[in-house]
């Protein structure tokens, strides 16, 4: 893997605005702006190293789907620092088995060629405008003819087609719904922009859809239902918005009581919140001890790790990590508002360094197999609210034919498709 | 013998609407109307299918024909074909929301439902 310097396209931030990146730059707390999206550079992979990571990411994924069904059967809500009744609800999802449209996994890449998973945000990841649209539309643009690893479009339509037709949802409207975040907490539309795109691939698969805040879902006590916007009963549902904090809401009382006459069919489904806590990482290195895609992992304390990464179990964005180095060196510590609810203690890894650009590889889970990554780069060493987004190409894998594409899509990686247990 | 052609990682092509649409402008959502009109006949107070009653003006207590009849937030629906009272047929004169038609023939509870909102939401933390 390399880091290209590149001469940003004429006009690029009206143009991946325009593209649905509405987000292209990052305000700090003092007003400034960071540049969030960066096509100053380029990063360059090969066709060997993608498909090194390609299949990891399948790997980890099969990994994560065996310790779903462990931590349903064997930990507590306490253990997991969720609200009361949520493992309930979570082995109900797994015994109906719930399908699962995505995935994102927080990958460092060494420059020796290991692969280490950092994290995995199962439940509510985002980067997909950037990864989906953004960074496709620059190779089109600037480099036509080479490759990406990226077939996250054509993935998500090919998804959404397959949850429609699986028998698990009632009808064919899906509503789509998000946090819109109030004043300090907006995040300039990222959470709209990300559930507007995925609307968008669902319509293109043959959904009904309709958007709107989170916050206007209702719950009508007479017929014992979700409600949407108008007041319709809400029968299929995308949600950009926590399961840990769904359950611990008001509403989420339904939900662990089974109070709905006809239930509401989630998407993302309960069983994510298993997905979206750093409590997995621990349990990966139980369940996988020693495994060369993972990195050492404990509850509650680091034990014989010298060098670590304290992350609380909710934590998003960077929020609250510490990073401890040298018993000499003061811990670097984030700032943030989780913690409460428990710690798990993960072996620090350096990330590799290009430039001084610190970069954790996106790599994403689609309808259960590797769709394609996207590369953030920092300036410190968490990647945080503030890192930046750079697209890539594949350097030695030349544009085939749209049938060979086709014929890809529709073959498998690995072997069978893992799937809960 | 021929030389294996390399795989293609990239997706084939992307084609928008909803994004691009939304990226231009970023809209809100309505909610629940605190009046709705069901249509009826004054001479008889018998609500009547809505699509009789096309006449903007409300109704001045003269002529004949069919008007819309406006309920509050808890008056109860009549059905099509029962008598219905406690509303007003001066829809220009309310103030709140109002909803003109579409409420269920068959009648119900209230005119503003049941349905309470608030109770997910509440994060204000960032997710992705």
């Amino acid at each position: 893997m390399w880091r290209h310097r590149s001469r940003a396209r004429e006009g690029w931030r009206d143009t991946v605005v325009e593209q649905g990146l509405v987000f292209p730059v990052t305000k700090m707390p003092d007003g400034a702006e960071l540049p969030y999206w960066n096509e100053d550079a380029w990063y360059e992979v090969t066709m060997e190293e993608v498909e090194a990571l390609e299949a990891a990411t399948e790997e980890l994924w099969a990994m994560c789907l065996q310790a779903v069904t462990h931590m349903a059967t064997t930990m507590t809500d306490e253990r997991l620092g969720l609200p009361p009744g949520s493992l309930e609800v979570v082995r109900r999802s797994v015994e109906a088995g719930d399908p699962a449209l995505y995935a994102r996994f927080d990958l460092a890449y060494g420059a020796d060629g290991s692969i280490k998973m950092l994290e995995i945000n199962g439940d509510t990841p985002t980067g997909l405008v950037e990864t989906g649209i953004i960074q496709w539309n620059w190779m089109e643009d600037v480099m036509p003819e080479m490759d990406q690893w990226n077939s996250v479009h054509d993935r998500l339509i090919a998804g959404w087609r397959k949850l429609r037709r699986s028998g698990h949802f009632d009808g064919d409207r899906l509503h789509f719904l998000y946090d819109l975040g109030e004043e300090d907490s907006y995040d300039g539309g990222e959470m709209e922009m990300t559930v507007h795109y995925l609307m968008d691939t669902a319509v293109q698969a043959g959904w009904v859809a309709l958007a709107h805040p989170v916050a206007e879902v209702g719950w009508n006590p007479d017929t014992r239902d979700f409600r949407d916007v108008h007041d319709e009963p809400l029968r299929n549902a995308f949600k950009l918005y926590a399961w840990e904090e769904m359950l611990a809401e008001p509403f989420g009382r339904f939900v662990v009581d089974r109070a709905e006459a006809r239930p509401t069919r989630w998407i993302e489904p309960a069983w994510k919140v298993l997905l979206s806590t750093k409590a997995l990482l621990p349990v990966l290195w139980e369940l996988f001890p020693r495994h060369r895609l993972l990195l050492p992992a404990y509850f509650d304390e680091p034990r014989d790790l010298e060098r670590w990464v304290a992350k609380p179990l909710h934590g998003r964005e960077g929020d609250n990590i510490r990073i401890h180095l040298d018993d000499m060196l003061e811990d670097v510590v984030m700032p943030g508002g989780y913690g409460a609810e428990g710690w798990v203690y993960q072996a620090y890894t350096e990330l590799p360094s290009f430039e001084g650009n610190r970069v954790v590889l996106g790599s994403w889970i689609v309808d259960g197999e590797a769709a394609g990554m996207l590369v953030r780069e920092s300036d410190s060493m968490v990647t945080d609210y503030f890192s930046r987004v750079a697209p890539h190409v594949i350097s030695d894998g030349l544009a085939p034919s749209e049938e060979q594409v086709a014929q890809w899509l529709a073959e498998r990686v690995g072997p069978d498709a893992p799937s809960l247990a | 013998m021929t030389t294996p052609t390399r795989r293609r990682m990239r997706s084939s092509s992307i084609s928008l609407g909803i994004t691009a649409l939304m990226a231009s402008s970023l809209t809100g959502c309505s909610s629940s109307a605190d009046y709705a009109a069901v249509c009826v006949d004054p001479d008889t107070q018998e609500r009547v299918d809505d699509d009789q009653c096309d006449d903007d003006s409300d109704y001045n207590g003269g002529g004949s024909g069919f008007f819309w009849y406006y309920l509050g937030a808890s008056s109860r629906i009549p059905a099509v074909g029962q008598t219905t009272s406690g509303g007003t047929f001066s829809g220009s004169s309310l103030n709140g929301t109002v909803q003109r038609g579409g409420l269920p023939s068959t009648g119900g509870s209230t005119v503003k439902s049941a349905t309470t909102k608030g109770g997910f939401g509440g994060s204000s933390r960032g997710f992705g």
